[in-house]
């Protein structure tokens, strides 16, 4: 191998891995057919294939990843959010069993221990729907259920200790209204991830339910329970797939906003209500697009530079 | 589909994959001929390209060869970007008119 080869693979090497897979071998014959005599790249042609390398980096991280198409990330999400949305109502349901278990279901004081149990009811009719093929009619529920959440976090801030307890669920029934609106649908959520993946996140939901119920601030228990949820999601979304990979990102909000609720606590950083709306808010939204959890298609407008 | 402008490299690749196809080296060769010297692409920004064209469905792999223990992929340009380069033409050529149309009613020297 002469020393300009050598040169030139070792800057191909900045590029995107797939890129490199699919292209290297050929961009080093066309680099070597177009070099001439020179025996070290020039710098225009290190500057040019340096900015391609950037720029190639970029479109996979904050545009697209090549061949992702949002509409099925949306179809997956409109399959399998309903059900793990039901994760959600863990705390209600652990109040309701401490109330059951002291004898005084009767006198529990709705309005303040489980002031969002309509939400998360809900949510509950939107899952049966999906799982009975009634998307329309799911979406048309969705949409009360985003707007019901929405309103019992800005009348009820203190049913949580922490924005970040009600910002993550409501990010994701926000887009799962959306995909049940907008994508291809459940149906073609379930040709892309299976039938199985529905049982699986049911195992999961149940599972994280439980524990959050039985175990609730043990932090053996916690722990296992944010793995559950993790592994769960994405083995339900296949976590091979890109497409699945992007579906969880946008399932998981929840526990991403769980876990920087917890930095906070451990940190105990006062933020003002506003500071933190945006950061619970927002942090999980450029989080997801930076990740790629929201990639557009490669659908380049015709007056925007490609190179 | 809109109908904006294509950005020059976009054009002259279109333009030279449009009568057959072409490997990597053949482009940046004849996208130097087509634009008379002015435009001298290079790997990074042609590779760069041809992703976003591929993923754009304007051009396509055609076939592959292996040539002196090199591989040399051939691009070629699909009906969806010979349709789109076809607008550009048509965009160009009535822009071209309308300026010919309007130096043709220019004052002899010009205006003052």
């Amino acid at each position: 191998m002469s020393e300009l080869e050598r040169r030139y693979r070792r800057l191909l090497a900045r590029y995107p891995r797939d890129h490199r897979e699919r292209h290297g071998d050929e961009m080093l014959a066309v680099l070597m057919s177009a070099a001439g005599d020179r025996d070290r790249p020039s710098t225009r042609e290190t500057a040019d294939l340096m900015w391609a390398a950037v720029r190639l980096h970029l479109r996979r991280v904050v545009v697209a990843d090549g061949g992702v198409d949002a509409r099925d990330v949306l179809a997956v999400v409109s399959l399998l959010a309903p059900l793990a949305l039901l994760a959600g109502a863990t705390t209600g349901v652990h109040e309701i069993a401490w109330f059951v278990k002291a004898g005084a279901i009767g006198s529990m004081p709705w309005t303040t221990q489980f002031p969002d149990a309509p939400v998360w009811v809900l949510w509950g009719v939107v899952a049966v729907l999906v799982l009975r093929g009634r998307s329309r009619a799911a979406a048309v529920v969705a949409w009360p259920a985003v707007v019901l959440s929405v309103l019992v976090a800005a009348f009820y801030p203190h049913q949580h200790w922490w924005t970040g307890m009600d910002a993550g669920w409501i990010l994701v029934g926000l887009l799962t209204a959306v995909a049940l609106t907008w994508s291809p649908g459940p149906a073609r959520g379930r040709e892309l991830v299976g039938r199985k993946a529905v049982l699986v996140m049911a195992v999961t939901v149940a599972a994280t339910v439980a524990l959050g119920v039985l175990g609730s601030r043990e932090p053996v228990v916690e722990f296992l329970r944010l793995a559950a949820v993790i592994g769960g999601t994405l083995v339900a979304c296949g976590h091979r797939s890109r497409v699945g990979r992007r579906a969880a990102l946008i399932l998981l909000l929840p526990t991403v906003t769980m876990v920087l609720g917890y930095a906070q606590l451990l940190v105990s950083l006062r933020m003002p209500t506003s500071l933190e709306v945006a950061v619970f808010y927002g942090l999980p939204v450029v989080a997801l697009l930076a990740l790629g959890g929201l990639p557009r298609r490669v659908r380049r407008r015709p007056d925007r530079p490609v190179t | 589909m809109t109908d904006g402008a294509l950005r020059e490299p976009t054009f002259l690749i279109l333009t030279a994959l449009a009568a057959r196809p072409q490997h990597g080296y053949g482009i940046l060769l004849d996208v130097e001929e087509i634009s008379e010297g002015r435009v001298k692409l290079r790997a990074g920004t042609l590779y760069t390209a041809l992703d976003r064209l591929s993923a754009d469905g304007w051009v396509a792999v055609d076939r592959e060869q292996v040539v002196d223990g090199r591989l040399r992929r051939y691009y070629r340009l699909t009906d969806e970007g010979a349709a789109r380069l076809e607008i550009e033409v048509q965009r160009l050529r009535s822009q071209t008119r309308a300026a010919e149309r309007r130096l043709r009613l220019r004052p002899a020297g010009g205006t003052a």
